[in-house]
């Protein structure tokens, strides 16, 4: 099994298996190592309601390196910036190869419950978020609405 | 417990047998310092930044240090084995064990229905799903409700769950599309990576021919350098022929003048004759003033010609001119001229260039004086196993009376001792190379050793650094300082004659109440190169030896006096007999000024199990090659190695009972060959390592016979290489070749002299007397090295040369015993035949302060390296 590590099929095994509540992970039909996802926007957070579409695609060096994921819905978050790159320190320095897929969404979902405008990817939305904290989550809620219901998920 | 509480256990069970990294069952687990169990390989393999040689644990983050043999040093996770090998047998094992504990028979298959949801989630079981399927229900859920039989696998499966288990399905399928376009992937991989080799090829081929474009450039410079030298030879030769020429035009010149002179004078003699007789002859009558003035002149003439006859007027002197060409000095700076560096030594050559260029040659045959000097001694060594006698004679090689012109030994007084001592060291460096190349025959491992093999070779020097590696191997370095001082101390006795044989003091001798008397004096001062150059004949040797063993030499012949005269009870001691009418010398003071230490001057470590830290470090030796300090980091069952500044270097050793692991080591010794000898305690076996802290051989078993041990703790090694064993529970000291073979025993349980009560640290002097920190006893005792007890010194205390429960012991080269006086926290200075000297230390985890003691050893420089066991450091003093 040099090609495609037992690993990734196991996880990917269970995760069909035994799906994360909020939270879907298909891989895609060519190529194994891309999976389409989908996060639930978590409750009591401007992103509630919304579903954002992310992609997750794990590098021949997985688990020794991170999984590279991205978000595709537009999302008004200080920690994400407009391409959907995602700042999170288990993405980068952080990863470990005991984390798994399920794992990292799973943090994605938490950083959505909890933006961190002190380490920002983009500037303007963490200038914003902490200038005016009301006014930037209504922002993402606004975008949310905008971008991530259901309908604009399908149709993307 | 019911049956599904047994079902979820075990697949608790399966889960904790679970590799966090593969996902998969462990193979080969190993526990990390963090207690984090992952797989050896790829798991553990994968981690490790070669860099930093650092693992991170991927579970807690946690940063360990690789241990030298990679991460298969980590140790197994036994439990974990345990566990895979209990539910090895495809789970059915741990099945049988909780349905026997839950004390119900249940039938396989209700069991197989419990487990199903989580199985069907595993999907490595899912071929024994199909194996195991045999029923006519559904292969999931054994229902059986519409049946159809599964295209792929054959298996059948019910409406409800095909789709579950078509999709598992074309997951695999796909998945085996992309193991083959990986490997096809991984192949042109390999093809892409193989020109790297052929690079390496083209690379050494490259290698090659730069290496004989270099060796025929350095012949084209001796060429050219010689051909300029033969060009101002034959300038030279000349402006001499020239300057005869000229010598000779000038004499030739003067003696024609006077040639003439005497032509011109015979000439007017002829002609006044000739004149006066024909005018006397004529008959005619003569004037009378004419006669007179006739006369006169006569009387002239006459004086003039008794001049030439009785000498005053000689032909002038002629003078000899002789060409002094016959210069011995010149002859051997041409013999010795020019000189081949192997290593890349560029500023060495270049002070070179910048001397005058007259004392050029003296510089280039000092250099290679230096290593030759070396080749003398070791040559005195091999002469001192069969004759003695020749030894007076054997260091004034030919070599050095050649070189006995004065302006060659102003020269080497004067070259700044730097240079001098850096000179063999690093000839020294450059010959271990070959020596180690063609003792071990190991392949090109470090960068100098490849540079060599690649540097162009001269065949002479070639041929003297092998007789020289020969020489170094075949005698220990113990044979050449027996020698050395042997020949020293006979040079001292006739050039000096007999000395006072008594000679007090008091204890708190200091170097300025040393010095009574002129005699005394000399040899009471701490014994200087000057002093050395000046008593011995073969002072010049001293010199030529200036690297790390050099100190040996005069010292031991020192002590070795004290000793014999000091200690009554050494008169008659077989070991140094031959020495036992000379003249007695004392050294009061040692160089290495024990009364001014107490402050350390380096500390390290800590307590922990990272590189550079200790738990409970005990043994500690210095490599007399180069000075580096090995820690016997006990409970960390490793030894750590460190340079003399206290840089961390190497590591190596885990725990285990198998070759090159530890359990609890204690005592480290390092031989003249760099061998690293250590005591495994807890083993109850001694493990020999090479320099490179590669595995050797091992000895020894627990029991009390000849050549087992029972928790071995210190060790030492003579100038023989004998390695001496504290049997600590044996209560007695074994004594072993290098190779391992039983030599000899003595002691046993008691506390009569020669007898033990927990012997922990031992070392010898170099004159091969055997010190041993008789610890439960709380006194050093001393023995020949055949094992005759010599003298004990040290009682129950804490007054100055009481001790408490002594452990660590070491010798410097003057013969001072230093002792870790573990129970009273201090270390306390000894001369060799017991008398205290000074102390210094107290409890405490300050600068200067022990919590318990362990080994000790000392630097070349002198200090004194302390294992502080309780604090969990080493100091430096």
């Amino acid at each position: 099994m040099a090609g495609l590590p037992r690993r990734i099929i196991k996880e990917t095994q269970r995760l069909m298996a035994e799906p994360v509540a909020g939270i879907t992970a298909i891989p895609d039909e060519q190529n194994a190592r891309y999976f389409h996802v989908v996060v639930a926007g978590p409750s009591q957070s401007p992103y509630e309601g919304g579903l954002f579409k992310l992609e997750l695609f794990l590098p021949e060096e997985y688990p020794m390196s991170a999984p590279k994921v991205r978000f595709m819905t537009k999302i008004y978050h200080p920690n994400i910036d407009k391409l959907g790159r995602i700042c999170l320190d288990i993405l980068k320095d952080k990863w470990s190869p005991a984390l798994q897929i399920r794992t990292v969404l799973l943090s994605i979902q938490a950083l959505l419950s909890a933006p961190n405008p002190d380490d920002p990817l983009d500037n303007s939305v963490a200038e914003h978020w902490k200038t005016n904290e009301k006014s930037a989550i209504d922002q993402a809620r606004q975008w949310t609405q905008l971008h991530a219901k259901s309908n604009s998920v399908n149709s993307h | 417990m019911t049956s599904s509480e047994m079902s979820l256990g075990s697949e608790h069970v399966q889960r904790l047998l679970q590799c966090a990294v593969c996902l998969e069952r462990f193979k080969q687990p190993k526990i990390l310092p963090c207690q984090h169990t992952f797989c050896l390989t790829p798991c553990l393999e994968g981690l490790v930044d070669r860099r930093t040689r650092s693992i991170r644990c991927p579970e807690c983050r946690a940063d360990h240090f690789v241990p030298r043999n990679g991460v298969t040093s980590f140790p197994n996770n036994l439990t974990v084995i345990g566990f895979l090998e209990l539910s090895g047998s495809s789970g059915r094992a741990l099945e049988n064990m909780s349905r026997s504990e839950a004390g119900e028979v249940l039938q396989t298959s209700r069991i197989r229905e419990l487990l199903q949801p989580q199985r069907a989630s595993s999907p490595q079981q899912i071929p024994q799903d199909a194996a195991g399927a045999e029923g006519p229900g559904c292969a999931v859920c054994r229902n059986e409700g519409r049946i159809t039989r599964c295209c792929h696998c054959d298996q059948l499966v019910c409406e409800i769950c095909r789709r579950g288990h078509m999709q598992q399905y074309a997951i695999i399928i796909m998945l085996s599309q992309q193991v083959r376009a990986d490997v096809t992937r991984m192949i042109s991989q390999v093809r892409r990576g193989m020109p790297h080799i052929s690079e390496q090829i083209i690379a050494i081929g490259r290698k090659g021919s730069q290496l004989q474009s270099n060796c025929e450039s350095v012949k084209v410079e001796i060429t050219e350098a010689l051909e300029k030298h033969i060009r101002e030879l034959k300038i030279r030769e000349r402006t001499l022929r020239e300057d005869v020429d000229t010598f000779l035009a000038g004499e030739l010149r003067n003696l024609r003048t006077h040639q003439e002179n005497a032509e011109v004078e015979i000439a007017s003699l002829t002609s006044f004759c000739d004149t006066a007789e024909s005018f006397l002859s004529t008959g005619r009558p003569v004037p009378e003033g004419d006669l007179v003035e006739m006369r006169g002149q006569c009387f002239e003439h006459l004086e003039n010609v008794q001049c030439y006859e009785d000498g005053t007027i000689r032909p002038p002197n002629v003078k000899q001119i002789q060409a002094s060409l016959e210069s011995p000095f010149l002859s051997s700076t041409i013999s010795n001229f020019g000189d081949l560096v192997i290593t890349t030594r560029a500023n060495q050559t270049q002070r070179h260039t910048s001397v005058d260029e007259r004392l050029e040659p003296v510089h280039r045959s000092l250099t290679s004086l230096l290593p030759q000097g070396n080749v003398s001694a070791s040559r005195l060594s091999d002469a001192y196993q069969g004759e003695v006698r020749a030894l007076s004679v054997s260091p004034r090689s030919t070599f050095l009376s050649t070189l006995m012109d004065s302006s060659a030994l102003d020269e080497s007084s004067q070259t700044d001792p730097r240079t001098l001592a850096s000179s063999p060291g690093v000839s020294q460096r450059q010959l271990s190379s070959p020596n180690r190349t063609s003792q071990e025959e190991e392949p090109p491992a470090d960068n100098s050793r490849w540079n060599l093999a690649l540097q162009p070779t001269h065949p002479h020097r070639r041929s003297r650094y092998e007789r020289r590696s020969d020489t170094r191997i075949t005698s220990t370095p113990g044979g050449r300082l027996q020698t050395l001082s042997q020949m020293r101390d006979r040079t001292r006795h006739l050039s000096l004659g007999a000395l006072p044989a008594t000679n007090e003091y008091s204890e708190e001798n200091t170097p300025e109440r040393d010095t009574e008397g002129p005699v005394g004096r000399s040899f009471n001062r701490p014994a200087t190169n000057e002093d050395r150059e000046e008593v011995s004949p073969g002072g010049d040797l001293s010199v030529t030896f200036p690297g790390a063993r050099s100190y040996n030499f005069l010292p031991s012949t020192l002590r070795y006096n004290a000793s014999a005269a000091d200690a009554g009870d050494s008169q008659s001691d077989p070991v140094s007999g031959f020495n036992s009418n000379s003249p007695s010398i004392y050294v009061n003071t040692p160089r290495n000024k024990y009364n001014q230490k107490g402050t350390a001057v380096v500390r390290f470590g800590q307590r922990g199990n990272e590189p550079a830290s200790f738990t409970w470090p005990r043994g500690v030796s210095v490599s007399p090659l180069d000075d580096n300090i090995y820690v016997s980091d006990s409970s960390n069952h490793r030894v750590q190695v460190f340079d003399n500044s206290g840089k961390f270097l190497k590591t190596f050793g885990q725990y285990g009972q198998s070759e090159g692991e530890f359990d609890c080591l204690a005592g480290v010794a390092i031989n003249g060959l760099g061998q690293v000898i250590i005591a495994d305690r807890y083993n109850h076996r001694v493990q020999v390592f090479d320099r490179n802290g590669r595995f050797q051989s091992a000895f020894g078993c627990e029991g009390s016979g000849e050549g087992q041990l029972n928790y071995p703790w210190g060790v030492a090694c003579d100038n023989m290489g004998f390695i001496y064993v504290c049997d600590k529970e044996n209560h007695r000291i074994q004594v072993f070749q290098s190779n391992g073979n039983f030599v000899r025993m003595f002691g046993h349980f008691g506390s009569r002299p020669g007898q033990f009560e927990n012997p922990h640290y031992i070392a010898v002097s170099p004159d091969n007397k055997v010190y041993i920190s008789d610890s439960s006893n709380h006194r050093i005792q001393v023995f020949s090295m055949y094992g005759d007890f010599l003298f004990a010194f040290g009682s129950c205390g804490v007054l100055r040369g009481q001790m408490k429960f002594p452990r660590g012991i070491a010798i410097d080269n003057q013969g001072f015993v230093v002792v870790a006086d573990s129970g009273n926290n201090r270390i306390q200075i000894f001369r060799a035949d017991g008398r205290f000297y000074s102390m210094f230390g107290s409890w405490g985890n300050e600068n200067g302060q022990f919590k318990g003691l362990e080994g000790l050893t000392i630097l070349a420089n002198g200090n004194v390296v302390v294992s502080d066991r309780e604090n969990h450091r080493i100091q430096i003093f």
